[in-house]
């Protein structure tokens, strides 16, 4: 048969391959897979401008109509992976149809930890674009909306609803919510911004349980000590698993995901790319999985690319952001621990500045508030420094 | 080629502006502002480069 790529998974990982796939000219066919129908979009809008309802759901879209046309004909969607056998090169979906490939990109992405409560009504995930549909009609005349995990996903959930006028509980297990990917000063700088807006946040407390009353219906949210908070509506955000089930039987490497080396590659033939892979470190030890919507796009064109037999990008320092009320926040690097960041930008306790994190007055990341314009000189210093340390073997600073 | 942002989409990552400073700056919010909206053929590979690292898919490249 001719060289064909499958792709599998049509979220932004996915179609960066699909670019990645045709920005290099490959000589092949190429199959895009997707379980969701329609047209693929972007997840970050999902907790903000689409939950709060200032944006059509068509805005989120990650291709133009004319683009989407041009996907068509190369674009299996409704359609869900359920195997893969890596002798015979195929891959098998719902429908029982089978295709053979000469390279896989996975794509799958990952799915909500729903702690066992999908059946309540009244408890929601927050992942798919039918996710934010459903979450958005729920916040219309919510009494009380209890957020269970305060990672990026709650805290901005917990920000828009408030923005529409929601009564909003958050409540996080850790006693500092986010301190451990933001560093202690922003983390608390961006929970004081929840509390200014009205936020009720409960930090160091889990969930006990939920409450239901006739039909199934929440009615209440149980902590772990004895409070019990009054809540119609339960949004569970406590972090995701990748999606791998359908590769347990494939012999793949799955390892916190799918285990690939520093360019993607599972096994011969076999890439993974986004949320679900975990890519080891081009600049050190070990293997990291991160979803970042950057890295989706990053990772899924670099393997386009490399399939095509193109010349790959420069690697780039990792970056993530968040916006909530009317905080920017950004992060590029690796942020060390607290007594390594230093202000290079502003007054921290202002509306617009940067830490930088140093080892060995090394500059290893940078967190920005408000402040993305001067950011990106700070992320060309990190992307530079990391090309040198790619080329000269050198582990980085930081690990 | 012609270039097209969509700013109220940009969330002000710089990705553009990294992968092609000759067309791509920003403002002081970190929104995408266009240097050239109207670049020379010679740019086109990192013109489609950037379009390709933004996060948001704010950038549409028309021949």
């Amino acid at each position: 048969m001719t060289n064909r790529a499958v792709v599998v998974g049509a979220g932004a990982a996915g179609l960066a391959a699909v670019d990645g796939l045709r920005s290099g000219g490959y000589g092949g066919e190429f199959l895009l897979v997707g379980e969701e129908i329609g047209m693929p979009y972007d997840r970050p809008p999902l907790s903000k401008q689409v939950l709060a309802g200032t944006w059509d759901v068509a805005r989120a879209n990650l291709l133009s109509e004319a683009e989407f046309e041009r996907l068509r004909p190369n674009f299996c969607d409704g359609r869900r992976a359920v195997a893969l056998d890596t002798r015979a090169r195929i891959v098998t979906t719902d429908d029982g149809r089978t295709t053979e490939y000469t390279d896989l990109v996975i794509a799958t992405g990952v799915s909500p930890i729903s702690l066992g409560l999908d059946g309540v009504d009244g408890v929601h995930t927050l992942r798919t674009l039918a996710d934010a549909r459903s979450l958005r009609a729920a916040l219309d005349g919510c009494r009380s909306l209890v957020v269970v995990g305060g990672g990026f996903l709650g805290a901005e959930v917990a920000a828009t609803a408030r923005g529409v006028g929601v009564p909003v509980t958050l409540l996080e297990l850790s006693a500092n919510p986010l301190a451990g990917v933001l560093g202690a000063h922003v983390a608390s700088r961006v929970v004081d911004l929840h509390i200014r807006h009205g936020v009720n946040v409960l930090a160091g407390h889990a969930m006990g349980g939920v409450i239901t009353g006739d039909d199934n219906a929440l009615a209440a949210v149980e902590l772990d000590d004895t409070r019990v908070i009054d809540a119609d509506l339960v949004l569970v955000a406590v972090g995701c698993r990748p999606d791998i089930g359908w590769l347990v039987e494939s012999g793949v490497p799955l390892e916190d995901g799918v285990r690939c080396d520093a360019d993607g590659r599972a096994a011969p033939g076999i890439w993974a790319v986004g949320d679900v892979a975990n890519w080891r470190r081009r600049d050190g030890d070990g293997f990291v999985r991160r979803e970042h919507r950057m890295i989706a796009s990053q990772q899924g064109r670099s393997v386009g690319l490399a399939i095509a037999g193109a010349p790959l990008p420069s690697p780039q320092a990792p970056f993530f952001w968040t916006d909530q009320y009317d905080a920017r926040i950004q992060v590029a690097g690796e942020l060390g621990p607290d007594h390594s960041l230093r202000a290079v930008h502003g007054d921290p306790d202002d509306d617009s500045f940067v830490l930088a994190s140093f080892d060995n007055d090394i500059m290893t990341g940078v967190i920005g508030w408000n402040a993305a314009k001067v950011m990106t000189g700070y992320r060309r210093q990190l992307n530079q420094q990391l090309i040198e340390r790619v080329q000269t073997g050198e582990p980085a600073a930081s690990s | 080629m012609r270039i097209k942002t969509d700013t109220e989409k940009c969330i002000a990552s710089g990705a553009c502006v990294l992968a092609c400073p000759e067309v791509f700056d920003q403002d002081d919010d970190g929104i995408v502002t266009l240097i050239d909206p109207s670049p020379p053929d010679a740019l086109y590979d990192k013109v489609m480069e950037a379009a390709a690292a933004c996060p948001a898919s704010v950038i549409h490249v028309e021949p």
